[in-house]
């Protein structure tokens, strides 16, 4: 059964999509939700070969890359798909290419140049990333046993959306990294995967509770909260008093939905 | 849901002395997890269910799980809850569907309890190996290395047969890409068969190994592993088959059957009761009632045919 108490929110593991006039499809992580944003993909250009997409991923645990077998766009000759990320040690090429061992994965490697999409993965270093008038810029937010996480920050010069899925604020260096990338931003989409409640228990398993999210977007003066990366038996109940104890006239906050659209309006 | 799965288990414990006081050995079956290739949380499948593959079966006390989709994690806080300690988990074979839930599976938090693994052996790489890889950095935060269960791995050799309790165990290899078994679970005359994944009647075959040789001895593997198909399903009192496909989507370098298949193995075997299994993602709640209704109508005789849903038992 689809449990019915999170049938609103929804249970798909982290995926979202940025829209933004003549720019190319831009993804931020492959959670399962990277499987049906593929097949609607494949109405539009993708589906005949001539669709660009760029991927993005805060890191390589399986919540955040294991839909990226599925992406059918990738089995799709002609189309180009860049994947971005940092994986330290291991290597963002090796993370995803041992992924489709066959020994776990029985769809075709499209890492390989005779199969499928053009496939490109880049080790994210330092400098920010530029595509067209937008502007992708990143920081490693903490580590979990030598996995680097990372948060983004998107911006077209006029609006600006932060992206932190996954962090814990273990130390003041963690905590300025994340307040750069939500200053000022529009829309703040952040890790919520503990109550406030359950966090103290919790502690050093890498993630945080909605009022650190908080905390975070008062101090970096962002416009809007949107909690994310909900625990698995969150019902859609809990999301609710979660969002709302926090809701405020100067602070609007809610939790990430899926298939739910955030427009950012032009300042 | 738990006290009703507890009510059950109960009642059928009464329900399994007779007259004679001879015990009888129900084999019950419950379906946590039926669908294919990944898990899915749509409003589509919400009568059916989403998660991969995971099947419980329970004899007297002993309790055999079958796959470690998505599907065992609610059935890992059952176990703990009612303190199971001795867990044994048969694996089809390593693809993600069926093992992604494994590090999940909450009982592998537990110091007092024992974990049988058993699977086809992969001549690449024992199954520990495969189950570790999935299980550590820079993919998963606790390490299958470290967890408090105590865990027991099996590389099973093809057509190994042996005793979990009281239910005779036998796996044999399918048509499937990399290592793939089957499982055929017999207890005091009741049988139950396991075949997902595999590509029955395909022109194709899958798994490793299988093209090499010359084209007479590619005909006796593709022969050998129909056989093996029909000999687990074999008087069947539930056979649960892989039907991923309709007729007309059939791929056949995918390495799944067909629900038509599903009835001609029910037929040649005598299964007595047939479930659909491994759902393809896309496949709708409705979809699939008119599926049921429709090759209700084409089964052998006496059998019947039902579509796999998860929290369903069945009890043989």
């Amino acid at each position: 059964m689809v449990r019915p108490e999170t049938r609103r929110y929804g249970v798909n593991t982290p995926c979202i999509q940025v829209e933004c006039p003549g720019a190319d499809t831009l993804v931020f992580d492959g959670g399962i939700g990277l499987h049906w944003l593929g097949n609607a993909l494949l109405a539009e250009s993708f589906g005949s070969g001539k669709g660009k997409a760029h991927l993005f991923f805060s890191h390589t645990h399986w919540s955040h890359i294991q839909g990226v077998p599925f992406f059918v766009p990738l089995l799709i000759p002609g189309n180009s798909i860049h994947l971005y990320g940092r994986a330290g040690l291991y290597g963002m090429q090796k993370v995803l290419c041992d992924q489709m061992n066959p020994a776990y994965c029985p769809v075709p490697d499209f890492f390989d140049d005779a199969i499928g999409a053009q496939v490109d993965v880049s080790e994210l270093g330092k400098s920010p990333i530029r595509l067209g008038s937008l502007l992708i810029e990143y920081a490693e937010i903490g580590q979990l046993h030598g996995s680097p996480r990372l948060g983004y920050r998107i911006s077209d010069g006029m609006n600006a959306l932060a992206y932190i899925p996954a962090v814990e604020y273990l130390n003041d260096a963690v905590r300025e990294a994340a307040r750069a990338l939500a200053n000022d931003a529009d829309l703040l989409i952040h890790d919520a995967y503990y109550s406030d409640e359950e966090y103290p228990t919790q502690q050093g398993r890498g993630h945080s509770c909605p009022r650190q999210a908080l905390e975070l977007a008062q101090g970096a003066s962002a416009k809007r909260l949107l909690l994310f990366n909900h625990h698995p038996e969150r019902s859609d109940q809990a999301l609710d008093e979660l969002a709302n104890a926090l809701n405020s006239a100067e602070l609007p906050v809610e939790c990430g939905r899926e298939r739910g659209v955030y427009a950012l309006e032009e300042r | 849901m738990l006290h009703l799965q507890h009510l059950i288990r109960i009642c059928s414990a009464r329900l399994s002395y007779v007259a004679d006081d001879r015990l009888v050995i129900h084999m019950e079956i419950t379906f946590w997890g039926v669908r294919g290739s990944f898990p899915v949380s749509s409003p589509h499948c919400a009568r059916y269910g989403g998660n991969t593959p995971c099947i419980e079966v329970n004899a007297q006390d002993t309790c055999v799980i079958v796959d470690a989709g998505t599907g065992i994690c609610s059935l890992g806080k059952r176990l703990v809850e009612q303190g199971q300690k001795e867990i044994h988990l048969l694996i089809s074979h390593t693809h993600w569907d069926h093992i992604h839930g494994f590090p999940h599976f909450a009982p592998l938090c537990e110091s007092d309890v024992t974990i049988h693994l058993y699977a086809l052996a992969n001549a690449n790489a024992s199954l520990k190996d495969i189950l570790c890889g999935q299980q550590q950095e820079p993919f998963f935060p606790n390490a299958l290395d470290s967890v408090n269960a105590d865990l027991h791995f099996t590389d099973l050799s093809e057509g190994q047969r042996w005793n979990i309790g009281p239910i005779d165990v036998q796996c044999r290899r399918l048509n499937h890409a990399s290592y793939t078994g089957g499982f055929r679970l017999e207890s005091v005359g009741k049988t139950f068969s396991y075949l997902s994944d595999l590509d029955l009647y395909g022109p194709r075959l899958h798994g490793e190994g299988m093209n090499t040789g010359t084209e007479d001895e590619i005909e006796q593997k593709r022969i050998g592993l129909q056989q093996n198909a029909l000999e687990l399903a074999r008087d069947a009192d539930l056979m649960v088959f892989d039907s991923f496909f309709l007729t007309e989507e059939y791929k056949d370098d995918w390495g799944h059957s067909k629900m038509e298949d599903a009835l001609r193995l029910g037929a040649e075997s005598n299964a007595r009761r047939i479930a659909f299994f491994h759902h393809a993602p896309g496949r709708s709640d409705d979809q699939l009632d008119e599926l049921v209704a429709h090759y209700s109508t084409e089964v052998h005789r006496d059998a019947d045919l039902i579509a796999a849903t998860e929290g369903d038992q069945v009890v043989l």
